[in-house]
């Protein structure tokens, strides 16, 4: 749709805030940010309905607390892969060579 | 005729939007009319407002004067200054809120212009009353039968608005105006005008360069990227595609060569026919929902699967540690997103990105082609697209011709750089319907006016937003070549799977809704403009949904009108009669056209930087071409011809001349 956000109403906005937010939550932070990102220019229109701010700010947190724990899973993968010996040849997509 | 009806049936939407001024709207309706008739000094201005004339006899309001190019809203600043004072015309906004914030300032200037309009049209009465008479009579039957059919909405005009209608209504009467208009023109007028026409257009498409090289260039450089990195690895190997019957060895001839990979290419290029064929008939029979899931799922496909080939590669020569749990997330965020921003809503840039790296994708996974087919395989491509899009019975030309005449758009995946829409309009059996019944009514216009009376009938009981009368309307061509921060171009990117290839640098068949950027072209290159606004009427009803603010009004018929009027005498009427494929709107530029332009960079790539930027060079250098041959005829055109000539000639002249010449010249440090 060539609509843009600046011109929906605010209505709209809020169900889109909405579905994005609830959305996330199978397992797909990047719609959290894509809220964010979507809904940033319009954050301060005054008809705006405060649900949607609040959405948003749920939003960040959320894509924020997902992505440490993946970042921090990556990192102990990353670490301990070797340990795990078996295991974590099976989680690696594509073994690495000389290590 | 049905004009009058439109303009009645919106009458309370033109008031929400000009509601400051709406006292005046009345009176300087009349004004401008009669104004138009005696001031051949503005030849331009006068020009557009008579146009507006013409343009609501046939039923097409809309309008917009030419001389407030680019110009942003008075209150805000803000660039799609889409709505005019509906009074004085002379200054526009973005949106009612934007106006009647500036009215406590605007009211003033807006009086005095009026009284300034006022006095000319006094002059102008004695004229432009002469003329009445010899038209008197003859539409008011058929205006009221009309007008009965409207809509409850059209009913309830009130006070100004009534007003309103009835300084409308008297327009048809004027209608003998063009033949008279005609020698008011001097030749070096018609001249002048017809350059300066001439030299928009050359702006426009420059303009339109601009904007279309930056996302080619792009996708192109992901291309050569991810090749690069590929290559970078001592053990890559292009995975072989499935469906190749020949795979080439370093010991077999160049003729095993040749007839092999013109089997390779061959099954490939059916496919592309096939599926080519297939979504032109589901077009037709209007199975757009279907079209519309083929599209999702290619483009899961290629985001999920694509992708997931990709980082393997990247993992592997990078060297990364990378658990499947990860992968399989990112990759699952990735596909969502990308499916949700190109199919729903979203920021534009991300749909943007998005389509860009989903060409550089496909692109990529088309480089484990072997050599000699790929080069066999974009030959081959060239001829289909010739053929395609320039035959008579090409496909592509069909799809373009009917979506035309269905009032729909291509259900395609478009990468427009002002918006990525995916929207094929509901097939409007209700609109339609009625549209034909008021084309029932409208026979006696004569043949020649039947089809835009029966479109912009169609626009009126669209919900009767559009905005039938004349001025809030349409933008003026120079101001919509500018009006948005953004260009016009939609990289159709329809068929991203192999059919894609095949799309043309084909003008706009649909116009994003209520985008005023994308009738200029239009405008411009209709003469008769017999079928341009279809599209737009039904655009609006399809993007602004019941009752939302009214957005643009097909300007298009203006336009025509005018063009009738300064230059009927060109070949534009070849246009008109053949019901070609000129442009609707602003250019496509099918995202298969990006795909094989980076195939064959891809492919130079994988060969030397010397060949490759010497390639891209060429590329973009052909395209600029296609663009440019594609102002100069002003219809549909195949974009790969052109480019992937130039590409395959530089590419082959680079590596057996240009890199042997480097080669030996280098170490003997002779500098040219």
């Amino acid at each position: 749709m060539a609509k843009t956000i600046e011109k929906m109403s605010a209505v709209k906005i809020l169900t889109i805030s909405k579905k994005l937010f609830f959305g996330g939550f199978c397992l797909l932070p990047f719609l959290w940010v894509y809220n964010i990102l979507y809904i940033w220019p319009v954050r301060n229109r005054s008809d705006l309905n405060p649900k949607v701010r609040q959405y948003l700010l749920m939003s960040g947190i959320m894509a924020a607390v997902l992505f440490v724990i993946f970042a921090a899973w990556f990192g102990v993968f990353v670490n301990h892969r070797l340990q795990w010996g078996e295991t974590g040849d099976l989680l690696t997509v594509v073994l690495v060579k000389g290590v | 005729m049905s004009s009058l009806d439109t303009r009645g049936a919106t009458a309370p939407s033109d008031q929400t939007v000009s509601s400051p001024s709406n006292g005046l709207t009345a009176e300087s309706t009349v004004g401008d009319s009669l104004q138009s008739r005696n001031d051949p000094g503005t030849q331009l201005s006068s020009r557009t407002i008579n146009q507006n004339q013409g343009t609501q006899r046939e039923g097409n309001n809309t309008s917009n004067t030419e001389n407030n190019d680019d110009q942003p809203c008075q209150s805000c600043g803000a660039f799609p200054a889409k709505f005019q004072c509906s009074a004085c015309q002379s200054v526009r906004y973005c949106s009612q809120e934007c106006q009647a914030e500036d009215w406590g300032i605007h009211y003033r200037e807006c009086a005095e212009i009026l009284a300034a309009m006022k006095q000319e049209e006094e002059q102008g009465r004695q004229r432009s009353d002469e003329e009445r008479q010899d038209v008197e009579g003859g539409n008011s039957g058929s205006r009221d039968r009309i007008r009965s059919r409207l809509p409850p909405s059209g009913g309830n005009v009130l006070g100004e608005e009534a007003e309103n209608v009835r300084a409308v209504a008297n327009q048809p009467r004027r209608r003998p105006r063009e033949p008279r208009r005609r020698p008011q023109l001097t030749p070096e007028q018609r001249a002048a005008y017809e350059e300066a026409e001439r030299i928009a257009d050359m702006k426009f498409y420059m303009l339109q360069i601009y904007k279309i090289i930056k996302p080619v260039v792009v996708c192109i450089c992901l291309s050569i990227l991810w090749v690069k990195i590929s290559m970078a690895g001592s053990d890559y190997r292009p995975t072989q595609s499935s469906y190749t019957v020949y795979r080439e060895s370093p010991t077999s001839t160049p003729s095993q060569n040749f007839l092999g990979s013109l089997a390779n290419a061959g099954i490939i290029i059916g496919q592309i026919v096939v599926v080519t064929i297939i979504i032109v008939i589901l077009f037709k029979r209007g199975h757009i929902k279907v079209l519309i899931g083929f599209f999702m799922i290619v483009v899961a496909m290629l985001l999920g699967f694509m992708g997931y080939i990709l980082i393997l590669n990247l993992i592997q020569v990078l060297r990364i540690p990378l658990d499947y749990l990860t992968m399989s997330f990112a990759l699952w965020n990735f596909a969502v997103t990308g499916l949700l921003s190109v199919f729903w809503k979203g920021p534009m840039w991300l749909q943007q990105v998005y389509l860009t790296i989903m060409s550089s994708l496909m692109a990529f996974s088309l480089t484990g082609l072997a050599e000699w087919t790929t080069w066999m395989l974009l030959a081959l491509l060239v001829v289909w697209d010739l053929i395609a899009v320039l035959c008579p019975f090409g496909p592509l030309k069909i799809l373009v011709e009917s979506s035309r005449n269905q009032n729909q758009e291509v259900p395609a995946l478009l990468y427009t750089v002002n918006a990525v829409w995916f929207m094929a309009s509901p097939p409007n059996s209700v609109l339609d319907r009625e549209a034909n019944r008021v084309k029932e009514l409208n026979e006696t216009m004569g043949a020649s006016f039947e089809r835009d009376s029966n479109t912009s009938s169609s626009t009126v009981y669209s919900g009767g937003h559009s905005r039938a009368a004349g001025r809030e309307g349409g933008a003026s061509i120079s101001s919509s070549h500018t009006s948005g921060p953004d260009p016009m171009f939609n990289i159709g990117s329809s068929r991203i799977s192999r059919t894609s290839s095949t799309i043309a640098l084909v003008p706009n068949t649909a116009a994003a809704p209520g985008d005023s950027n994308n009738f200029e072209m239009r405008e411009r290159t209709r003469s008769g403009g017999s079928s341009t606004s279809p599209l737009i009427g039904l655009n609006d009803s399809a993007g602004n949904g019941a009752g939302s603010v009214p957005r643009q009004p097909p300007s298009a018929r203006q336009r025509g009108d005018e063009r009738d009027v300064g230059s009927r005498n060109q070949a534009q009427d070849e246009h008109e009669e053949d019901g070609d494929d000129d442009d609707d709107g602003g250019l496509k530029l099918g995202l298969g056209d990006f795909v094989f332009y980076s195939v064959l960079i891809a492919r130079a790539a994988m060969f030397d930087w010397v060949t490759t930027m010497c390639c891209t060079v060429a590329v973009l250098t052909g395209m600029n071409a296609t663009i440019f041959l594609l102002a100069i005829y002003q219809k549909a055109l195949p974009a790969l011809p052109i480019s992937i000539c130039f590409g395959m000639l530089f590419y082959f002249a680079t590596r057996f001349a240009l890199v042997p010449f480097l080669a030996a010249i280098g170490p003997s440090q002779v500098f040219i």
